[in-house]
């Protein structure tokens, strides 16, 4: 009888043609991308999920205060926490001590890389986290001198050869002898890292010492006891760093495997997120669902005469349903096999845009499974149970009556669920549009400073000792309109303190302010203006040949002007408490952006190089680009003829910053294309159906003389007016939704009129385009056919 | 076998009371061969429906091998579906799904004969019938003749105690119209009570009885004396 009822199922799939096409690649398509959005949730959830310890392991957080409720939330703690925390606290098992550093320069005979990230860290690290060891011990760092590189390290600098036991220079400075070989951290780990060294390279390389509890650098991430009291260690952190001297601090435990999808300052919060693309998934599977209930409901008024007979046979009520069931199970089961192979051919293309590492072989994940089995009984529930219900209520005598009248079926459900198709469509539209303008916005943002042509190079090791002669043949090369020389780039995060002291301070004003070094070239090399004031007074060589940095010339941006409250600034003192010398006020430039627009800017004091720098940056002249880049690296070959010239541009960076932004818009609009390609087919086949039924109709209308154009405008009214009704209930929401995501950037663009005028007019175009396809055949066919039956 | 007393049938308007029958009184005996006849409107159909148990009279009482089915209950009209009525209509209504072969078994599936025994069935009356040769043909690949056909033996299949016939030969061209006739003749021979609505007076002279209908009050019954 199955059997039997699924070759029905088949014949009919096969005699409804392109109904069954619409509905069986409607719902295949809905759930191979539901199954991809699924991949993608599910990777996020499982990030970090490999470590061992992950229900025991927390991360320090610090929250500080300033005047006018300026904070900050880190994970930057003082070098001595972690020791400390397990000396004090019985529930502390273990602690970890761990800081990035960056790339660096790696040496080994005559092969030298810049690779990186580096990760500063204690010898518990390894301990703490489960990173996978190749080769070696996996202890290596508790030893002094030894150090673990990643199996890619390995490889560029040893090739073949085994790699533990070798020593490597690094910056061309200190040794460190190779312990083990990590594996290559996968792309679900929120720590990476390249390079392990112990701590002491901090020394060395920045003068850092580890014992002082001034300096917050590194996280502290500590293992817990199995049934340890974490809010109870939470109340006996809190005020930890308080009661040694930081009194504006106070710490916290947070979750390390929580860190992936909320952040503990509650901001940016990825988990949006995870609710974003299953919002989207439901919305998908809801429009391939509806797609099924309209059509089959619309063909189930075709069948009313089979039904009719079946029950003169004497079927009953519950035989008629379980045999539309076990069709439609049919459809079901050709719709799932379809979706299968469509997740095979879409994953390497979801894998680049992504840039996740799914396989088919998630589907074993017990989440997946549950939520893919959710979703088959979501589709089954909503798309054959009730056309089933509605078609076995028919009863007989009506059913087989002759000639069964057109106009009579349920068009009311189907009216509705096509607004709701709508409404999704139009809030899936203005979605899209406002995140694409939202980072067009960020894109073009005037970011205080002009990024076209600036590139900028990192130094290190032998290169950093040797940036005077650098810029001086730099600026040789005609291409090169202006450079400077810096301890910091306009994209990443760095020092910021707030030990400071000025003319007129109000002791209880506690204001965090960012700082960098730089030359005296570094504002007309950016394009920053002079707000007041002047610029450094002293050339970088001039600050160098002081013999003590007597009262240096500093500079404010705006921001920190207003948050201390000064009133001309220009002349006042301004220095570092405790420090004898106080600095003056040389002048203030405007505020520009120095991190991602995530953040606003930060009140910011810049001091006069008088360290080696870390970058250069240069600007060029965009005629002479190419020419200008290749002379640079020429240039850098001449005098560091051993180290690798990098060269990176500003414009990079910046896209760099949005990245993720980028690549979920990217995931967006791909999954909005299928969603409102799949209610386009749908629509598609109600205009079929609709017209169809209405053949006779255009045919009489035709013959008493109506022209093309106002069959179809009579076609194609009902449409237009879903299309609207469906606009009207989408623009609240999609305003609402919308609002909430832009709520995570500092700088937003504006949710104007036009972005929903534009997605409502868009669905009303493809709604068109999709229902004047069958209108257009259906007025321009001869109405003799139409009329020629009956 | 079949009583019908003061059967009335209705429908309401907002203003007033359409009327398809009126006090229809009508006894059918087992193995009577019976013929409604009338103009269109009449209501033969619908109480050939009423008499089908698919419709429900609107005031009287119907027996139904004795039992008031006016009162019967949907799952006791599924079984006398089953099992004592067979159905005959003028657009066929085969399923187009279904071949003939299983067009045919439809209703011993419903009534749960098992496959064996619904396979010897089928052939005795697919070779009864000369279909043996089109028993894997659709509906749509058959002339009409050849569906009423296939209509007649699904019907009967199940041996029901009572043929209903709307129209049979309506959609049908004399000849086969005819052989169709003579086909429900015989069957009514060997023993099976027939009920059919016909236009056609000389399809009517098959049957054993006439009852003419005209605006939902029966005006004649008598029996056929030549039948042919």
């Amino acid at each position: 009888m199955l059997f039997k009822n699924l070759l029905i199922g088949w014949r009919n799939i096969r005699k409804n043609g392109i109904f069954s096409v619409i509905n069986i690649l409607g719902l295949s398509l809905g759930i191979a991308v539901v199954t991809l959005i699924l991949f993608w949730v599910v990777d996020e959830l499982n990030f970090d999920r490999f470590h061992k310890n992950i229900d025991q392991i927390y991360t320090v957080y610090e929250h500080q205060q300033y005047s006018e409720g300026q904070e900050l939330f880190t994970a930057s703690t003082p070098f001595p926490l972690a020791q400390e925390f397990i000396k004090e606290f019985s529930e502390v098992e273990q602690a970890t001590t761990f800081a990035y550093v960056g790339d660096h320069l790696m040496r080994y005979g005559d092969k030298e890389i810049k690779d990186g990230p580096f990760l500063c860290v204690d010898s518990s690290f390894m301990e703490v986290f489960s990173f996978e060891i190749k080769e070696g011990e996996k202890d290596a760092l508790s030893a002094p001198d030894k150090m673990i590189i990643d199996e890619e390290v390995a490889a560029s600098l040893f090739g073949d050869e085994p790699a533990v036991g070798k020593t490597i220079k690094i910056n061309d400075g200190q040794s460190l002898t190779v312990g083990a070989v990590a594996k290559k951290i996968g792309k679900n780990s929120s720590i990476g890292f390249k390079v392990l060294i112990p701590i002491r390279f901090l020394q060395n390389e920045y003068g850092v010492d580890p014992t002082r509890w001034g300096n917050n650098w590194p996280r502290t991430s500590l293992v817990l006891a199995e049934n340890a009291d974490a809010e109870g260690l939470n109340a006996k952190i809190t005020n930890f760093l308080k009661e040694r001297g930081q009194d504006n601090t106070t710490l916290y435990l947070f979750p390390f495997q929580k860190e992936r999808l909320h952040s503990f300052s509650g901001k940016n919060n990825r988990i949006q997120y995870i609710y974003q693309f299953l919002g989207i998934a439901f919305i998908i599977i809801l429009i391939a669902s509806i797609n099924f209930i309209n059509l089959s409901t619309a063909k189930a008024e075709q069948r009313r005469p089979e039904v009719g007979i079946r029950k003169v046979l004497g079927a009953n009520k519950f035989s008629i349903l379980n045999q539309f069931l076990q069709e439609k199970g049919m459809m079901i089961i050709l719709s799932l096999l379809l979706s299968i192979i469509l997740v095979l051919l879409f994953i390497p293309a979801f894998r680049s845009v992504s840039d996740k590492t799914v396989s088919i072989g998630l589907l074993q994940n017990k989440f997946m499974l549950m939520m893919l089995l959710g979703v088959v009984v979501t589709v089954l529930v909503l798309s054959v149970v009730y056309p089933a219900v509605y078609i076995s209520s028919f009863s007989p005598a009506q059913a087989i009556k002759k000639a069964h009248n057109g106009r009579n079926g349920k068009l009311g459900l189907k009216n509705v669920l096509v607004v709701l198709q709508f409404v999704l469509s139009v809030v899936l539209i203005t979605g899209t549009l406002v995140i694409s303008q939202q980072l067009r916005f960020i894109n073009n943002y005037d970011l205080g400073y002009n990024h076209a042509n600036l590139v900028y190079l990192p130094l290190s090791g032998e290169a950093k000792t040797k940036h005077e002669v650098l810029k001086k043949e730099f600026t040789r090369i005609s291409g090169v309109i202006n450079l400077t020389r810096t301890d910091r780039v306009p994209f990443y995060g760095g020092n910021s303190s707030w030990g400071f002291e000025w003319e007129g301070k109000d002791p209880e004003n506690k204001v965090l302010i960012c700082n960098m070094q730089a030359d005296r070239n570094y504002f007309e090399t950016l394009g920053i203006e002079m707000a007041e004031g002047n610029n450094f007074p002293e050339s970088y060589e001039e600050v160098q040949n002081q013999e003590t940095l007597k009262s240096p010339k500093i500079i404010l941006n705006q921001e920190a002007v207003r948050r201390m409250q000064l009133m001309d600034p220009v002349g006042k003192f301004f220095g570092r408490s405790g420090d004898e010398e106080k600095g003056t006020i040389a002048g203030v430039v405007s505020d520009f952006h120095f991190e991602s627009l995530h953040r606003g800017v930060e009140p910011m004091v810049i001091t006069p190089l008088f360290s080696n720098p870390d970058y250069i940056i240069v600007r060029i002249d965009p005629t002479v680009f190419k020419q200008t880049i290749e002379n640079i690296k020429q240039a850098w070959a001449g005098v560091l003829p051993q180290s690798v010239c990098e060269v990176k541009f500003f414009d990079d960076e910046i896209e760099g910053l949005y990245n993720s932004e980028v690549r979920i818009s990217g995931l967006f609009r791909y999954f909005t294309f299928v969603a409102i390609f799949i209610s386009c087919i749908g629509l598609f086949g109600l205009s079929l159906f609709v017209i169809e039924r209405r053949r006779k109709e255009i045919g009489v209308r035709k013959v008493n003389g109506a022209k093309i154009g106002e069959v179809m405008f009579l076609l194609n009214k009902d449409f237009i007016r879903w299309v609207i009704i469906a606009f009207v209930i989408a623009c609240p929401i999609a305003w609402f939704v919308m609002h909430k995501w832009l709520e995570n950037f500092a700088t937003k663009t504006n949710l104007s009129w036009w972005i929903f005028a534009l997605s409502g007019f868009m669905a009303l175009l493809i709604a068109i385009l999709t229902v004047s396809w069958q209108s257009f055949k259906a007025a321009t066919r001869n109405p003799v056919e139409a009329l020629r039956y009956e | 076998m079949i009583q019908l007393k003061k059967i009335d049938k209705y429908y309401d308007s907002r203003f007033q009371r359409t009327f398809i029958l009126k006090g229809v009184n009508l006894e059918v005996k087992q193995g009577e061969f019976v013929s409604i006849m009338g103009p269109s409107g009449a209501g033969k159909s619908t109480l050939l429906n009423i008499i089908g148990l698919l419709d429900e009279a609107s005031a009287g009482e119907y027996y139904f091998w004795d039992e008031p089915a006016h009162q019967i209950k949907e799952k006791q009209k599924v079984m006398y579906h089953r099992s004592h009525i067979g159905f005959i209509f003028q657009a066929f209504h085969l399923i187009d799904e279904l071949n003939v072969y299983e067009n045919i078994e439809t209703p011993l599936v419903y009534r749960g004969v098992k496959g064996k025994e619904r396979k010897a069935l089928v052939a005795d009356l697919l070779d009864r019938f000369n279909i043996v040769a089109k028993k894997d043909l659709f509906p749509s690949q058959l002339s009409g003749g050849q569906q009423q056909l296939v209509a007649v033996a699904r019907a009967i299949i199940g041996s029901p105690k009572l043929l209903l016939a709307d129209e049979p030969t309506g959609n049908l061209h004399s000849e086969q119209g005819e052989m169709i006739m003579s086909l429900l003749k015989k069957l009514n021979e060997e023993g099976m009570t027939i009920i059919q609505v016909t236009h056609n007076e000389k399809f009517a002279q098959y049957g054993t009885r006439i009852v003419k209908l005209v605006d939902g009050l029966v005006q004649e019954d008598y029996p056929v004396t030549n039948r042919s």
